[in-house]
Protein backbone atom coordinates (compact mmCIF):
# COMPACT_ATOMS: atom_id res chain seq x y z
CA UNK A 1 0.00 0.00 0.00
CA UNK A 2 1.35 3.07 -0.99
CA UNK A 3 2.94 5.68 1.76
CA UNK A 4 0.41 9.03 2.19
CA UNK A 5 1.55 12.65 2.86
CA UNK A 6 0.56 11.93 6.55
CA UNK A 7 2.86 8.67 6.71
CA UNK A 8 6.10 10.34 4.43
CA UNK A 9 6.03 13.07 6.97
CA UNK A 10 5.99 10.84 10.10
CA UNK A 11 8.81 9.13 8.32
CA UNK A 12 10.49 12.24 7.45
CA UNK A 13 10.22 13.98 10.40
CA UNK A 14 11.75 10.66 12.40
CA UNK A 15 14.96 10.30 9.75
CA UNK A 16 15.20 13.98 10.56
CA UNK A 17 15.52 14.12 14.46
CA UNK A 18 17.80 10.83 14.15
CA UNK A 19 20.85 12.69 13.21
CA UNK A 20 20.63 14.52 16.49
CA UNK A 21 22.90 13.12 19.19
CA UNK A 22 20.19 13.15 21.47
CA UNK A 23 18.14 9.69 20.13
CA UNK A 24 16.44 6.65 21.49
CA UNK A 25 15.59 3.76 19.58
CA UNK A 26 14.14 0.83 21.35
CA UNK A 27 12.51 -2.46 20.48
CA UNK A 28 10.18 -4.11 22.75
CA UNK A 29 9.55 -7.76 21.53
CA UNK A 30 7.44 -10.70 22.88
CA UNK A 31 6.37 -14.21 22.81
CA UNK A 32 3.26 -15.31 24.26
CA UNK A 33 1.60 -18.89 24.60
CA UNK A 34 -1.62 -19.12 26.21
CA UNK A 35 -3.09 -22.41 27.30
CA UNK A 36 -6.81 -22.06 28.32
CA UNK A 37 -8.70 -24.61 29.90
CA UNK A 38 -11.87 -25.28 31.61
CA UNK A 39 -13.84 -22.59 29.52
CA UNK A 40 -17.22 -21.93 30.85
CA UNK A 41 -19.57 -21.78 28.93
CA UNK A 42 -18.48 -23.71 25.45
CA UNK A 43 -19.99 -21.94 22.88
CA UNK A 44 -19.49 -18.56 23.13
CA UNK A 45 -21.24 -15.94 20.83
CA UNK A 46 -18.16 -14.03 18.92
CA UNK A 47 -18.65 -10.52 19.02
CA UNK A 48 -19.00 -8.55 15.77
CA UNK A 49 -15.08 -7.80 15.30
CA UNK A 50 -14.22 -10.26 18.19
CA UNK A 51 -11.97 -13.59 17.94
CA UNK A 52 -13.18 -17.13 19.28
CA UNK A 53 -11.64 -17.68 22.65
CA UNK A 54 -9.15 -20.83 21.15
CA UNK A 55 -7.87 -23.47 24.14
CA UNK A 56 -4.26 -22.30 22.89
CA UNK A 57 -2.75 -19.68 21.42
CA UNK A 58 0.47 -18.59 20.54
CA UNK A 59 0.79 -15.02 20.03
CA UNK A 60 3.45 -12.16 19.17
CA UNK A 61 4.04 -8.26 19.27
CA UNK A 62 6.33 -5.88 18.71
CA UNK A 63 6.60 -2.68 20.32
CA UNK A 64 8.80 -0.11 18.67
CA UNK A 65 10.03 2.97 20.87
CA UNK A 66 11.52 6.43 19.20
CA UNK A 67 12.49 9.48 21.40
CA UNK A 68 14.25 12.00 20.10
CA UNK A 69 15.54 15.49 21.21
CA UNK A 70 16.49 18.64 18.87
CA UNK A 71 16.42 21.67 21.20
CA UNK A 72 13.77 21.60 23.47
CA UNK A 73 12.26 19.77 21.24
CA UNK A 74 10.89 16.45 21.97
CA UNK A 75 9.81 14.46 19.49
CA UNK A 76 8.36 10.72 20.98
CA UNK A 77 6.56 7.66 18.88
CA UNK A 78 5.44 4.21 19.22
CA UNK A 79 4.23 1.71 17.59
CA UNK A 80 2.80 -1.51 18.03
CA UNK A 81 2.77 -4.22 15.98
CA UNK A 82 0.38 -7.43 16.78
CA UNK A 83 -0.94 -10.37 15.64
CA UNK A 84 -4.73 -10.07 14.76
CA UNK A 85 -4.47 -6.29 15.19
CA UNK A 86 -3.46 -3.75 12.32
CA UNK A 87 0.30 -2.01 13.18
CA UNK A 88 -1.14 1.10 15.15
CA UNK A 89 0.73 3.95 15.82
CA UNK A 90 0.17 3.89 19.95
CA UNK A 91 1.80 7.31 20.64
CA UNK A 92 3.36 10.47 18.35
CA UNK A 93 3.80 13.40 20.47
CA UNK A 94 5.97 16.22 19.75
CA UNK A 95 6.94 18.41 23.05
CA UNK A 96 8.64 21.74 24.18
CA UNK A 97 10.60 21.28 27.53
CA UNK A 98 9.47 24.38 29.02
CA UNK A 99 12.19 23.59 32.09
CA UNK A 100 13.81 21.14 33.80
CA UNK A 101 10.55 19.87 35.41
CA UNK A 102 8.02 20.52 32.59
CA UNK A 103 6.93 19.63 28.98
CA UNK A 104 4.05 20.86 26.93
CA UNK A 105 2.97 18.20 24.34
CA UNK A 106 0.61 18.06 20.95
CA UNK A 107 -0.08 14.68 19.07
CA UNK A 108 -1.68 11.14 20.53
CA UNK A 109 -0.40 10.01 24.01
CA UNK A 110 -1.67 7.90 26.95
CA UNK A 111 -4.29 9.58 28.56
CA UNK A 112 -3.13 10.12 32.19
CA UNK A 113 -4.97 7.54 34.22
CA UNK A 114 -4.13 5.28 37.00
CA UNK A 115 -0.53 3.45 37.28
CA UNK A 116 -0.43 0.77 34.52
CA UNK A 117 -0.91 3.08 31.59
CA UNK A 118 1.62 5.82 32.35
CA UNK A 119 3.98 3.33 33.59
CA UNK A 120 4.16 0.37 31.24
CA UNK A 121 1.83 -0.12 28.54
CA UNK A 122 2.83 -1.78 25.85
CA UNK A 123 6.61 -2.13 26.81
CA UNK A 124 5.25 -5.95 28.55
CA UNK A 125 9.46 -6.19 29.24
CA UNK A 126 8.92 -3.57 31.63
CA UNK A 127 6.16 -4.96 33.49
CA UNK A 128 6.57 -7.82 36.26
CA UNK A 129 3.78 -9.67 35.14
CA UNK A 130 2.97 -10.95 31.92
CA UNK A 131 -0.33 -10.09 31.63
CA UNK A 132 -1.94 -6.20 33.14
CA UNK A 133 -5.28 -5.15 34.93
CA UNK A 134 -8.44 -5.98 32.38
CA UNK A 135 -9.50 -2.54 33.07
CA UNK A 136 -6.00 -1.08 31.63
CA UNK A 137 -6.55 -3.07 28.32
CA UNK A 138 -5.90 -1.29 25.03
CA UNK A 139 -7.48 -2.74 21.84
CA UNK A 140 -10.60 -4.12 21.16
CA UNK A 141 -13.87 -5.65 22.78
CA UNK A 142 -11.98 -5.87 25.78
CA UNK A 143 -11.23 -2.21 26.60
CA UNK A 144 -13.66 -0.56 28.34
CA UNK A 145 -11.45 3.27 28.39
CA UNK A 146 -10.34 5.36 26.25
CA UNK A 147 -6.69 5.02 26.88
CA UNK A 148 -5.26 6.89 24.08
CA UNK A 149 -6.29 10.40 23.45
CA UNK A 150 -5.22 13.55 20.76
CA UNK A 151 -4.56 16.62 22.02
CA UNK A 152 -2.29 18.51 24.11
CA UNK A 153 -0.60 17.01 27.57
CA UNK A 154 1.12 19.32 29.98
CA UNK A 155 3.21 17.09 32.37
CA UNK A 156 5.68 17.52 34.58
CA UNK A 157 6.89 18.02 38.39
CA UNK A 158 6.86 20.43 41.79
CA UNK A 159 9.63 20.11 43.93
CA UNK A 160 8.88 20.05 47.13
CA UNK A 161 12.37 19.99 49.42
CA UNK A 162 13.49 16.20 48.96
CA UNK A 163 9.67 15.23 48.12
CA UNK A 164 8.06 16.04 44.28
CA UNK A 165 4.31 16.73 43.38
CA UNK A 166 3.85 15.36 39.86
CA UNK A 167 0.92 16.87 37.41
CA UNK A 168 -0.38 15.87 34.27
CA UNK A 169 -3.43 17.69 32.46
CA UNK A 170 -4.64 17.27 29.21
CA UNK A 171 -7.38 17.95 26.60
CA UNK A 172 -7.93 16.73 23.68
CA UNK A 173 -10.20 14.37 21.75
CA UNK A 174 -10.90 11.12 22.58
CA UNK A 175 -12.17 7.77 20.99
CA UNK A 176 -15.55 6.62 19.17
CA UNK A 177 -17.20 3.92 19.58
CA UNK A 178 -16.82 1.41 17.12
CA UNK A 179 -18.70 -2.19 16.14
CA UNK A 180 -15.12 -3.88 17.32
CA UNK A 181 -14.60 -1.07 20.80
CA UNK A 182 -13.26 2.32 21.44
CA UNK A 183 -11.27 3.53 18.49
CA UNK A 184 -8.99 6.40 19.30
CA UNK A 185 -7.81 9.05 16.90
CA UNK A 186 -6.04 7.17 14.09
CA UNK A 187 -3.18 9.35 12.12
CA UNK A 188 -3.05 6.72 9.42
CA UNK A 189 -6.35 7.41 8.62
CA UNK A 190 -7.74 10.87 9.52
CA UNK A 191 -10.11 11.00 6.58
CA UNK A 192 -12.28 8.24 7.95
CA UNK A 193 -11.78 8.78 11.57
CA UNK A 194 -15.41 9.42 12.03
CA UNK A 195 -16.67 11.75 14.97
CA UNK A 196 -14.38 11.95 18.38
CA UNK A 197 -15.44 14.74 20.87
CA UNK A 198 -13.60 16.05 24.16
CA UNK A 199 -11.63 14.36 26.56
CA UNK A 200 -10.11 15.97 29.45
CA UNK A 201 -8.11 14.22 31.94
CA UNK A 202 -5.78 15.37 35.20
CA UNK A 203 -3.75 12.90 37.37
CA UNK A 204 -1.61 14.17 40.70
CA UNK A 205 0.73 12.09 42.22
CA UNK A 206 3.06 12.21 45.48
CA UNK A 207 6.54 11.24 45.53
CA UNK A 208 8.12 11.05 48.86
CA UNK A 209 11.61 10.94 46.36
CA UNK A 210 12.03 11.56 43.38
CA UNK A 211 14.34 9.21 42.46
CA UNK A 212 12.84 5.96 43.74
CA UNK A 213 9.78 5.02 42.11
CA UNK A 214 7.31 5.39 45.55
CA UNK A 215 3.97 7.11 44.21
CA UNK A 216 0.72 7.68 45.30
CA UNK A 217 -2.09 9.84 43.68
CA UNK A 218 -5.45 10.07 41.96
CA UNK A 219 -7.00 11.26 38.74
CA UNK A 220 -10.08 12.18 36.79
CA UNK A 221 -11.09 12.37 33.32
CA UNK A 222 -13.97 13.26 31.30
CA UNK A 223 -15.34 12.16 27.94
CA UNK A 224 -17.34 12.29 25.29
CA UNK A 225 -17.53 9.06 23.37
CA UNK A 226 -19.81 9.30 20.21
CA UNK A 227 -20.93 5.96 18.95
CA UNK A 228 -21.74 4.41 15.58
CA UNK A 229 -24.20 1.87 16.94
CA UNK A 230 -27.39 2.09 16.38
CA UNK A 231 -29.12 2.29 19.82
CA UNK A 232 -26.93 4.48 21.66
CA UNK A 233 -25.68 8.37 20.35
CA UNK A 234 -23.05 8.74 22.75
CA UNK A 235 -21.82 8.12 25.95
CA UNK A 236 -20.45 10.72 28.75
CA UNK A 237 -18.28 8.72 30.29
CA UNK A 238 -16.76 10.22 33.91
CA UNK A 239 -13.35 8.43 35.68
CA UNK A 240 -11.91 8.94 39.11
CA UNK A 241 -9.40 7.28 40.71
CA UNK A 242 -6.69 6.30 42.81
CA UNK A 243 -3.16 4.62 42.40
CA UNK A 244 -0.12 3.72 44.64
CA UNK A 245 3.05 2.00 44.17
CA UNK A 246 5.07 1.11 47.26
CA UNK A 247 8.82 -0.87 47.14
CA UNK A 248 10.54 -1.54 50.36
CA UNK A 249 13.32 -3.79 50.33
CA UNK A 250 12.18 -7.27 48.22
CA UNK A 251 8.82 -6.14 48.21
CA UNK A 252 6.65 -4.43 45.49
CA UNK A 253 3.15 -3.33 45.95
CA UNK A 254 0.86 -1.65 43.22
CA UNK A 255 -2.93 -0.89 43.73
CA UNK A 256 -5.62 0.73 41.20
CA UNK A 257 -8.49 2.24 41.94
CA UNK A 258 -11.69 3.59 39.59
CA UNK A 259 -14.53 4.26 39.71
CA UNK A 260 -16.43 4.67 35.85
CA UNK A 261 -19.79 6.32 35.27
CA UNK A 262 -21.67 6.14 32.27
CA UNK A 263 -24.68 7.83 30.72
CA UNK A 264 -25.56 6.03 27.48
CA UNK A 265 -27.61 8.41 25.47
CA UNK A 266 -29.75 7.33 23.33
CA UNK A 267 -32.57 9.10 21.13
CA UNK A 268 -35.26 7.41 23.55
CA UNK A 269 -33.48 8.80 26.62
CA UNK A 270 -30.36 8.37 28.74
CA UNK A 271 -29.35 4.96 31.11
CA UNK A 272 -27.02 5.95 33.80
CA UNK A 273 -24.92 2.87 35.05
CA UNK A 274 -21.34 2.88 37.00
CA UNK A 275 -19.17 0.47 38.31
CA UNK A 276 -15.82 0.34 40.13
CA UNK A 277 -13.04 -1.55 39.23
CA UNK A 278 -9.69 -2.38 41.63
CA UNK A 279 -6.61 -4.11 41.46
CA UNK A 280 -3.67 -4.83 43.62
CA UNK A 281 -0.26 -6.79 42.93
CA UNK A 282 1.96 -7.82 45.25
CA UNK A 283 5.73 -8.81 44.09
CA UNK A 284 8.48 -10.72 46.01
CA UNK A 285 11.98 -10.53 44.50
CA UNK A 286 13.39 -14.11 45.29
CA UNK A 287 16.70 -13.29 44.32
CA UNK A 288 18.09 -10.98 41.89
CA UNK A 289 16.65 -12.71 38.91
CA UNK A 290 13.10 -14.27 40.08
CA UNK A 291 10.65 -12.69 40.98
CA UNK A 292 7.33 -14.12 42.44
CA UNK A 293 3.90 -12.06 41.96
CA UNK A 294 0.75 -12.11 42.22
CA UNK A 295 -2.96 -10.23 41.30
CA UNK A 296 -5.90 -9.76 42.29
CA UNK A 297 -8.40 -7.61 39.95
CA UNK A 298 -12.20 -7.16 40.57
CA UNK A 299 -15.40 -5.44 39.35
CA UNK A 300 -18.20 -4.13 41.48
CA UNK A 301 -21.70 -3.74 39.46
CA UNK A 302 -20.31 -5.29 36.63
CA UNK A 303 -23.23 -7.49 35.35
CA UNK A 304 -25.56 -6.38 32.96
CA UNK A 305 -24.11 -2.94 32.84
CA UNK A 306 -25.03 -1.86 29.89
CA UNK A 307 -22.08 -0.23 28.74
CA UNK A 308 -19.75 -3.00 30.19
CA UNK A 309 -22.01 -5.64 27.69
CA UNK A 310 -20.36 -3.66 24.58
CA UNK A 311 -17.20 -5.13 25.85
CA UNK A 312 -17.64 -8.93 26.19
CA UNK A 313 -13.94 -9.48 26.38
CA UNK A 314 -13.53 -7.52 29.21
CA UNK A 315 -11.76 -8.78 31.93
CA UNK A 316 -14.22 -7.95 34.76
CA UNK A 317 -12.50 -10.30 37.80
CA UNK A 318 -9.01 -12.38 37.31
CA UNK A 319 -6.67 -13.94 40.52
CA UNK A 320 -3.66 -14.76 39.18
CA UNK A 321 0.16 -15.62 40.37
CA UNK A 322 3.15 -15.99 38.48
CA UNK A 323 7.26 -15.94 38.13
CA UNK A 324 9.88 -13.86 36.56
CA UNK A 325 13.04 -15.38 35.63
CA UNK A 326 15.34 -12.60 34.23
CA UNK A 327 17.49 -14.22 31.90
CA UNK A 328 19.26 -11.11 30.95
CA UNK A 329 19.84 -7.81 31.71
CA UNK A 330 17.06 -7.62 29.16
CA UNK A 331 15.53 -10.38 28.56
CA UNK A 332 12.79 -12.28 30.72
CA UNK A 333 10.45 -15.24 31.02
CA UNK A 334 7.37 -15.25 32.82
CA UNK A 335 4.84 -17.91 33.95
CA UNK A 336 1.81 -17.02 35.04
CA UNK A 337 -1.93 -18.95 36.19
CA UNK A 338 -5.07 -17.10 36.52
CA UNK A 339 -8.36 -17.67 36.75
CA UNK A 340 -10.74 -15.18 34.82
CA UNK A 341 -13.70 -13.70 34.42
CA UNK A 342 -15.31 -11.91 31.64
CA UNK A 343 -18.49 -10.19 30.74
CA UNK A 344 -20.34 -13.95 29.84
CA UNK A 345 -17.51 -16.32 30.59
CA UNK A 346 -14.73 -17.33 32.71
CA UNK A 347 -11.67 -19.87 32.29
CA UNK A 348 -8.87 -20.92 33.74
CA UNK A 349 -5.21 -19.82 31.78
CA UNK A 350 -1.48 -20.06 31.94
CA UNK A 351 0.82 -17.54 29.85
CA UNK A 352 4.48 -18.62 29.50
CA UNK A 353 5.53 -15.29 27.85
CA UNK A 354 9.70 -14.16 26.93
CA UNK A 355 10.09 -10.33 26.55
CA UNK A 356 13.20 -8.20 25.67
CA UNK A 357 13.92 -4.96 25.60
CA UNK A 358 16.55 -4.36 22.68
CA UNK A 359 18.97 -2.40 23.11
CA UNK B 1 68.66 -15.53 72.10
CA UNK B 2 69.19 -14.96 68.70
CA UNK B 3 66.17 -17.11 67.63
CA UNK B 4 63.80 -14.85 69.82
CA UNK B 5 65.70 -11.94 68.20
CA UNK B 6 65.14 -13.26 64.44
CA UNK B 7 61.02 -14.06 65.37
CA UNK B 8 60.89 -10.72 67.18
CA UNK B 9 62.01 -8.80 63.82
CA UNK B 10 60.31 -10.70 61.57
CA UNK B 11 56.94 -9.98 63.90
CA UNK B 12 57.81 -6.48 63.39
CA UNK B 13 58.35 -6.30 59.55
CA UNK B 14 55.50 -8.50 59.29
CA UNK B 15 53.42 -5.88 61.54
CA UNK B 16 54.14 -3.05 58.95
CA UNK B 17 53.58 -4.51 55.99
CA UNK B 18 50.32 -5.81 57.30
CA UNK B 19 49.57 -2.04 58.14
CA UNK B 20 50.89 -1.26 54.92
CA UNK B 21 48.69 -3.31 53.07
CA UNK B 22 45.64 -2.61 55.39
CA UNK B 23 45.80 0.85 54.72
CA UNK B 24 46.38 0.34 51.09
CA UNK B 25 43.29 -1.66 50.69
CA UNK B 26 41.55 1.01 53.11
CA UNK B 27 42.41 3.86 51.08
CA UNK B 28 40.75 6.77 50.73
CA UNK B 29 39.04 7.76 47.38
CA UNK B 30 37.12 10.65 46.15
CA UNK B 31 34.34 10.17 43.59
CA UNK B 32 33.71 13.68 41.40
CA UNK B 33 31.78 14.68 38.85
CA UNK B 34 33.60 16.67 35.92
CA UNK B 35 33.00 18.73 33.24
CA UNK B 36 35.28 20.14 30.48
CA UNK B 37 37.06 23.27 31.08
CA UNK B 38 35.42 25.52 29.11
CA UNK B 39 32.52 23.83 30.39
CA UNK B 40 30.04 26.57 31.84
CA UNK B 41 27.80 23.97 34.14
CA UNK B 42 27.61 24.93 37.20
CA UNK B 43 27.73 23.07 40.26
CA UNK B 44 25.24 20.14 40.79
CA UNK B 45 23.93 19.27 44.08
CA UNK B 46 23.68 15.39 44.41
CA UNK B 47 19.58 15.38 43.80
CA UNK B 48 20.07 17.00 40.79
CA UNK B 49 23.14 14.09 39.98
CA UNK B 50 20.91 11.41 40.09
CA UNK B 51 17.94 12.77 37.99
CA UNK B 52 20.29 13.71 35.56
CA UNK B 53 21.34 9.95 35.71
CA UNK B 54 18.52 8.74 35.92
CA UNK B 55 17.44 10.43 32.30
CA UNK B 56 15.63 13.42 33.44
CA UNK B 57 16.01 16.48 31.93
CA UNK B 58 18.15 19.37 33.96
CA UNK B 59 18.71 22.41 32.69
CA UNK B 60 20.58 24.88 33.63
CA UNK B 61 21.76 28.72 33.10
CA UNK B 62 19.72 27.98 30.06
CA UNK B 63 21.48 24.79 28.73
CA UNK B 64 20.60 21.30 28.88
CA UNK B 65 23.28 19.36 30.77
CA UNK B 66 24.21 16.16 29.45
CA UNK B 67 24.76 13.05 31.41
CA UNK B 68 27.76 10.54 29.80
CA UNK B 69 28.17 7.30 31.87
CA UNK B 70 31.37 6.58 32.58
CA UNK B 71 32.05 2.47 32.55
CA UNK B 72 35.48 2.68 31.43
CA UNK B 73 36.28 1.57 35.10
CA UNK B 74 33.56 -1.19 36.40
CA UNK B 75 34.43 -0.75 40.27
CA UNK B 76 34.05 2.89 39.86
CA UNK B 77 30.62 2.62 37.78
CA UNK B 78 29.54 0.17 40.76
CA UNK B 79 30.74 2.60 43.36
CA UNK B 80 28.60 5.41 41.83
CA UNK B 81 25.74 3.60 41.66
CA UNK B 82 25.46 2.27 45.00
CA UNK B 83 26.80 5.94 46.74
CA UNK B 84 24.83 8.33 44.26
CA UNK B 85 22.02 6.27 42.55
CA UNK B 86 21.42 3.93 45.96
CA UNK B 87 20.37 1.08 43.19
CA UNK B 88 21.55 -1.76 41.68
CA UNK B 89 22.78 -2.01 38.32
CA UNK B 90 19.75 -4.00 36.77
CA UNK B 91 17.96 -1.43 39.05
CA UNK B 92 19.04 1.35 37.70
CA UNK B 93 18.83 0.15 33.75
CA UNK B 94 15.42 -1.42 34.49
CA UNK B 95 14.56 2.72 35.85
CA UNK B 96 15.96 3.99 32.94
CA UNK B 97 14.59 2.67 30.43
CA UNK B 98 11.47 2.96 32.29
CA UNK B 99 11.66 6.46 32.60
CA UNK B 100 12.57 7.04 29.05
CA UNK B 101 10.04 4.69 27.83
CA UNK B 102 7.30 7.08 29.54
CA UNK B 103 8.58 10.48 29.29
CA UNK B 104 10.48 10.13 25.87
CA UNK B 105 14.35 11.38 25.99
CA UNK B 106 17.44 9.37 26.35
CA UNK B 107 18.99 7.02 28.64
CA UNK B 108 22.61 8.49 29.22
CA UNK B 109 25.40 7.47 26.91
CA UNK B 110 27.70 4.82 27.95
CA UNK B 111 31.77 5.12 27.53
CA UNK B 112 34.11 2.23 27.74
CA UNK B 113 37.09 3.62 26.41
CA UNK B 114 38.73 6.76 28.37
CA UNK B 115 39.86 8.47 25.05
CA UNK B 116 36.59 8.47 23.91
CA UNK B 117 35.23 9.84 26.89
CA UNK B 118 36.92 12.39 27.60
CA UNK B 119 36.80 13.10 23.56
CA UNK B 120 33.16 13.59 24.43
CA UNK B 121 33.11 15.54 27.61
CA UNK B 122 35.36 18.30 25.44
CA UNK B 123 33.27 18.66 22.39
CA UNK B 124 30.03 19.13 24.75
CA UNK B 125 29.99 22.09 26.76
CA UNK B 126 26.93 20.95 28.86
CA UNK B 127 28.72 17.39 29.76
CA UNK B 128 29.26 16.15 32.70
CA UNK B 129 30.49 12.54 34.06
CA UNK B 130 31.90 10.86 37.28
CA UNK B 131 35.36 9.92 37.77
CA UNK B 132 37.68 9.13 40.61
CA UNK B 133 39.24 12.52 41.91
CA UNK B 134 42.97 11.43 41.60
CA UNK B 135 42.46 10.06 38.17
CA UNK B 136 40.20 13.70 36.96
CA UNK B 137 43.58 16.04 37.73
CA UNK B 138 45.92 13.83 35.65
CA UNK B 139 43.58 14.57 32.75
CA UNK B 140 44.42 18.05 30.69
CA UNK B 141 41.50 19.78 30.06
CA UNK B 142 38.79 18.72 32.45
CA UNK B 143 37.85 20.25 35.78
CA UNK B 144 36.29 18.90 39.02
CA UNK B 145 33.00 20.48 39.31
CA UNK B 146 31.22 18.77 42.28
CA UNK B 147 32.90 16.10 45.16
CA UNK B 148 29.81 13.10 45.19
CA UNK B 149 31.40 11.01 47.31
CA UNK B 150 34.46 10.13 49.93
CA UNK B 151 35.19 7.31 51.63
CA UNK B 152 36.97 4.47 52.36
CA UNK B 153 37.36 1.57 49.55
CA UNK B 154 38.21 -1.99 50.20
Amino acid sequence: MPLSIRQLAFVALLLGTSHTAWAEFILFPELNGIARRDIEPHKIAIPHGGYPLRENQPDAALDIFYSADYGRLRVLAEVDIAREVDAEIERLQAGWLLGSETTAWIGRFHTPLGYWNTQFHHGSYLQTSATRPGIMEFHGLKAPLPLHIAGLLIEGAHPLENQEIHYQFSLGVGPNLQHHGLEPVDFRNLDNAGSHKLNAAVRLSYLPDPVIPDEIGGFAAYTIIPSIHKTIREIRQTIAGAFGNWEHERLRLIGELYFVSNDLVADSGTVHASFVNYNLQAEYTLHPNWTLYARAEDTLNAENDPYLDIFPEFIRRRALAGLRFDLTHNQALKLEWAGVTRQHDRFNEIILQWSAAFP
Amino acid sequence: MIVRRIFCTFCFVYGLFALAGHSALAAERSLVLVRSEQATVPPLTEQEVRKLFLGEVLIKNGQRVQALRNLTDPFLYEVFLQKIVFMSARNYERQLLSRVFRLGGQRPPVYEDLNQLIAALKSNPAAVTFMWEDEAKTIPGIKVSTQLWQGPIE
